[in-house]
Order: C-alpha cells, then structure tokens, then sequence
C-alpha cells in the first residue's frame, strides 16, 4: 500500500491525542486503506481536495479570540461554546451555565479521562471510500462538544458551537449530540476564519431517540481561502423530528455532507440549504436519507445563489427500503446565477424499494424571472432593488424554516451583508 | 395627459397595435373594450414599458414627456400605474417590505420624505381598509397562496398606497366575484381625481357599471374602431362586438 496522507503525522501525533487510542487506530486502518475520496468517487466528484490531500497539513496552533472578535455571532442568551482552532477556549464559553438534565462537555476532556464514546462514534463512518474523512477525522479528533440531553428535557437555551480559525492548519472536530426520549434542544453552529488557508474537517453526530426534537441551524461563513469538509450523521428513533438549515458562504472548497437514518417509524427529518458562492468557490451540499422503517416523512430544500465563477452543487440521494411503507419524501433544489459564468449542478438520486410511498424531487437552475422583475419595476423600484429584494426572497424562505428567530435573524444578517457586497445589477 | 399618437408595436415580430390613436385628459376615464387577441393587454404593457414589447411607430405622450424614452421604473415612480391582469407572485418577499420599498422610491422621486416602517404602516392600515383587506394578506411574500380576488384587491391597495397618476387597469375585473368587484371598484373610484386620469382595459361591461367611465372606445385588430360614452359599454353588452369586429359573429 502507498502511503496516504497524514499517515506521518498520525504517528506523530497521536501520542498527546486525547483518549481512545484503540478507536484511533482502527479508524486510521480504515481511513487508510482507501486515502482521500478521489474526484472518482461519485458523491466527491465536485469536490477537488489537492490543496489538503497533497501536502499534508499540520493541526493549527493553538491561538485565541477577544471578546470583542466574537461578539457579533454570538446568540443572545445562548450556552455558548468557543472553539479556536480546534480547541475550546474555557473562559469564552458558559457550559458551566447549562440548566439541569443537560451535560455540555469539551471531547477532549471526555476522552482524556477514558469515557467510552465508542458505541456513537464508530457509528459514523463504514467501509466505504465515501467515509474517508470522517475516519481520518476519528484518528485525529481533537476537540468537539459532547452534548447529552435527559429523557423529557427540553433545553431552552441554544446550544452554540462557534469555531473561529486562525492561522494556517487543520482542525479534526468531532461534536456528539445525543436527545433522550421526548427531549427537545436548537443546536447551532457557526466557522469563521481569517484569509489563511486552513482546513476544517468537522463530523457531527445527532442521536435521536424517540420522541426527540432536534433544531439544528448551520453558519458556515469560514475564510476564502479555506476548505471546509462537514459531515453530519442523524439517526431517528420513532417519532423523532430533526429540522436542520445550514447556510454556505465561506469557504474555497465547502462541503455539507448530512446522512440521516430514519431508524424508527414516524420520523421527521426536515433538512435545507442555502449556498451563495462567488469568485470561484465551490459548495457542495450532499445529503442521503436512509428510510428504513415505515410511516417516516422528509422534506429537503436547497437553494443557491451563484455570482462570478461560483459553482454549487446539490447531490441528493433518497433511499426507501422495502419495509419502509408510507415514506413520505420530498426534496427541491432551486439555483440562481447571477452570472453566466457560474454553475449549478443538480443530482437527485431515488432508490425506491417499497411500493407504497410519495416521494417527489424537482429541481430548477435559472436566471432571476423576468416577469418578477417587470412587476417589482411596474411598482418603481429600480432594477438593482427588484434584483436584491428578489435574490433575498429566494434566500429567506429557506430561513422561515428557522424556529428560533435569534439565530433567524443572525443567518439573515449574514445573508443580507452578502447580497449587499454583490453586484446585483 | 396621455397621447398616443398612432402606435404599432410589434411583439416576437408580429404586429399586434397597427395604428392606435387616444387621447386622454385628466380627470377623465376611459375604458378600452374588445375581444380577445385585439391588443388591449399589449397597450397596457406598451405604456407600463415591458420588454419584449417594441414599438415599431407612433408616439405616447405622458405629461408632456415622451414616455416610450422612459424605463419600466421612471414610470411607475413618475406616476403611472399597471394593474396587472394576472398579478405576479414574489415568493419570498414579504409584502411590507416590498410595498414600502415602493413607496418610498416613488416619494423619493417626487421630493417627498421617506416614510419609516411606523408612518408605512399607518398609511397601509388606511388604505386596506379602504379594500376590507385582510392585514395579515399584507405580512405575507407578494401574492403567493393569494386567491384570484385577493391578488386583486392587493392591486389595488399597491395602487392607493403608490397614488398614481395615471392608472392603467388590465382586466381588473377578470377573475371577481360580484362582492370583490364591488370593493375593488369603490378602491378605483376612490382614486379617481381632477387631476388623475384612469385607462380600464376590459373585456366585460359589468365593472363599468361601477367604475363610470367618460369614454368607451373598441380596440380590434390593434386599432380604436370605434369610441362613445358608456352607452357603447351597454351597446356591446347587448349586440357583442358583431357590429366591429366581423369574424366575432
């Protein structure tokens, strides 16, 4: 076998990697046996990854935020954790504050003093080539949240993640998310990150158990230089609900893989995406939902908003078992360019082995509509307005789907200072 | 205030208006009456400035200024106004938001000051009522989920809310039940003013019976081929448009 990256540096480092040396070793085996996803592999097809497959990165250094750096993402009233460069920086965070039921903890100090997250984190990754990075990042995770909510709590407060990157380097984040039966809990991420080139490598892990509601909202706005790789794994006990919107603006190479297992009957996974891509970035946006029992209902909607030489891509896969009677499964992928030389590419893909079941895709690339246009002028408003207001329109539907307005508010100022950067003339 | 002086416009090259002469002066109302395919819904987009409409020849005169060298927007701002036949839907943006948007730009362009999201919502409130619009209708993205009535009605509340100067109403009563034409035609005649004037483009005789016009005039096969008062109006409710338009027997 020839050597895959970050096979030196695993020998290297993983002496002073927290906990889980076994775990790490057999996830680096697995990671290793096929290396970085290749432009080959169909679901990585877009996703171009030289940059941090060629030359092996170090972990960033260890370095730190002011208050005053991260004011303007915080949520108010949020249990607030503060992640730089991969690491959790205590005296920014409030996990301390977390009300009763609810544990927040940094990874690292779980698996440093020998908790065994094996049952949950050897479930995110398989066999397959497809799962490389999520492997690699088992071997090298360094730092996350591992959140665990009781049975029947219902956690007010959001719960923040928010990893700011500085400097060069690679982050291996793991975050595990676990709601007891009939818990309910917003968990919201955010990345941000200087002009360096850097690479996030971040995995999350929901688990659902019956019953439990799961609000998750997504702020991907990381350096343009940067490359940012998140896979999320869901998996839903009965009646479980996750609604998910996650929001792409940073980033030269992103990617938002999320995999959910429809694990019990009756659940509910709501998931959407909005990309807004200039200069040359690429978004890719992946999802797979499994349904393997009956009665289960998913709805997905993705948007992009592509300038410049941008280029978004949505690949969705749908799978519905043959015992998984009733599924109810929809998903939509609208693209907008505001310049011709930018580009949509659009996958829906249905494996359908029951019988009984909706299941419904349509998908749509185009310019803005002309006859919206005509009408917003007919009222007076000038072209440049019609086009912004309509651009945020295509946008802002995606974030009605938000439940807290907080953090509605927050994607839509991050949205909206976007569209105002643009030339939407 | 409105002269179009024999107007041929051509849509995808084919000639729709072949010679259209009307004059219009403020305070009056006009309505434009005609089967289909004669050309009424291209005049109102020719004077409203929609692309894809060329106008081969002719000229129209708004005000004194000529109005096919104004854009879309320099004509809604400068004070006229097309109610749509068939309302477009703007999904995603929300109705206040749009209607001030609007507003303002319109105030801008007459010297007026802005109005804030508070005094907007004054004026709005005023002018739903006028229309026994539902408030909430307001709240939500532009026309989507609206019925055909409340689309309607929404014209005419962006109407009152933008105070024209001249309006140019394609079909408004295309798609009303007799309650809705009833509100929608008190929103028109509300608007009606010295120094307004309103074109109504219409298939039908029965929003006259609401809306009174000075003038009827029959527009076929791209030209006036006829004009009167509103006994015209009675006259093509009776006989058709036999009398004009040959084929139409």
């Amino acid at each position: 076998m020839t050597v895959v990256p970050y096979a030196e540096q695993f020998e290297r480092l993983k002496p002073a990697l927290p906990g889980a040396a076994g775990l790490r070793e057999q996830a680096f085996a697995r990671y290793a046996a096929h290396g970085f996803p290749g432009m080959k592999r169909e679901a990585w097809r877009h996703t171009k990854l030289t940059p941090i497959s060629g030359a092996a990165l170090e972990p960033a250094a260890a370095s730190n935020v002011s208050p005053a750096d991260i004011a303007a993402h915080l949520i108010p009233d949020a249990l607030t954790l503060v992640f730089v460069n991969g690491r959790l920086d205590r005296a920014l965070s409030n996990i301390e504050q977390a009300p009763g039921g609810v544990t927040i903890e940094s990874l690292s100090d779980v698996l440093a003093r020998g908790d065994d997250l094996s049952p949950w984190l050897t479930q995110a990754a398989d066999d397959s080539p497809d799962d490389a990075l999520v492997s690699l990042n088992t071997a090298l995770m360094n730092d996350g949240a591992v959140i665990r909510v009781a049975d029947g709590i219902h956690v007010e407060a959001p719960i923040h993640l928010l990893f700011f990157a500085k400097r060069e380097g690679m982050s291996q984040v793991r975050n595990v998310i676990v709601a007891g039966k009939g818990a309910s809990v917003t968990v919201a991420e955010g990345y941000f990150g200087g002009k360096d080139a850097y690479w996030t490598n971040v995995v999350n892990q929901f688990f659902l158990a019956e019953g439990a509601s799961i609000e998750h909202a997504r702020q991907q706005n990381e350096g343009l230089a940067a490359y940012h790789i998140g896979s999320n794994r869901v998996r839903l006990a009965a009646d479980a609900r996750f609604n998910s919107v996650a929001v792409m603006l940073g980033g030269a190479v992103a990617r938002n893989e999320t995999r959910v297992l429809v694990a019990g009957e009756r659940a509910q996974c709501h998931l959407a995406g909005v990309s807004l891509g200039r200069g040359k970035q690429l978004q890719d946006s992946v999802t797979v939902l499994d349904h393997a029992v009956p009665g289960g209902i998913s709805d997905q909607v993705f948007k992009a908003v592509l300038d410049d030489q941008s280029h978004a891509v949505y690949q969705g896969k749908v799978i519905v078992r043959q015992d998984a009677q009733k599924t109810d499964a929809r998903q939509a992928n609208h693209n907008i360019l505001l310049a011709r030389s930018a580009e949509a590419s659009s996958k829906p893909e249905l494996e359908i082995f029951a019988d009984d079941v909706k299941c419904a895709h349509g998908a749509t690339v185009g310019e803005l509509d002309k006859n919206m246009l005509f009408y917003m002028q007919a009222r007076g408003l000038d072209p440049k307005t019609a086009r912004a207001l309509l651009v945020e329109g295509f946008v802002l539907e995606v974030l009605e789907r938000i439940a807290s307005p907080e953090i509605r508010d927050m994607f839509r100022t991050d949205i909206g200072g976007w569209l105002h950067g643009r030339a939407l003339s | 205030m409105l002269e179009i002086k024999n107007l041929h416009a051509a849509v995808d090259g084919k000639e729709i208006l072949k010679g259209l002469d009307l004059t219009v002066k403020a305070g009056e109302v006009h309505a434009i009456m005609g089967p289909n395919g004669s050309g009424k819904s291209t005049l109102a987009y020719v004077l409203a400035g929609r692309a894809g409409y060329e106008v081969t020849e002719g000229s129209v005169a708004y005000d004194g200024k000529d109005l096919l060298e104004m854009s879309a927007d320099e004509r809604a701002r400068d004070g006229v106004f097309l109610g749509f036949q068939y309302p477009v839907e703007l999904p995603g943006v929300n109705g206040m938001t749009f209607l001030r948007t609007a507003a303002n730009a319109v105030r801008r362009h007459r010297g007026l000051p802005e109005l804030d999201g508070i005094d907007f919502l004054k004026l709005l409130r005023q002018k739903a009522s006028l229309l026994e619009m539902d408030d909430s209708l307001l709240k939500r993205a532009v026309n989507v989920g609206f019925s055909g009535g409340e689309k309607k009605r929404n014209e005419i509340a962006q109407m009152a809310v933008l105070d024209p100067t001249l309006m140019v109403l394609d079909e408004t009563d295309s798609g009303l039940d007799i309650d809705a034409l009833k509100v929608v035609s008190k929103g028109i005649n509300a608007l009606r003013g010295p120094d307004k004037a309103t074109v109504l483009v219409t298939h039908y005789q029965r929003l006259l019976s609401y809306v009174e016009p000075d003038f009827v005039h029959i527009l076929a096969r791209g030209k006036i081929v006829a004009s009167g008062g509103k006994e015209l109006a009675l006259e093509l409710e009776r006989d058709g448009y036999v009398n004009y338009v040959p084929e139409a027997a």
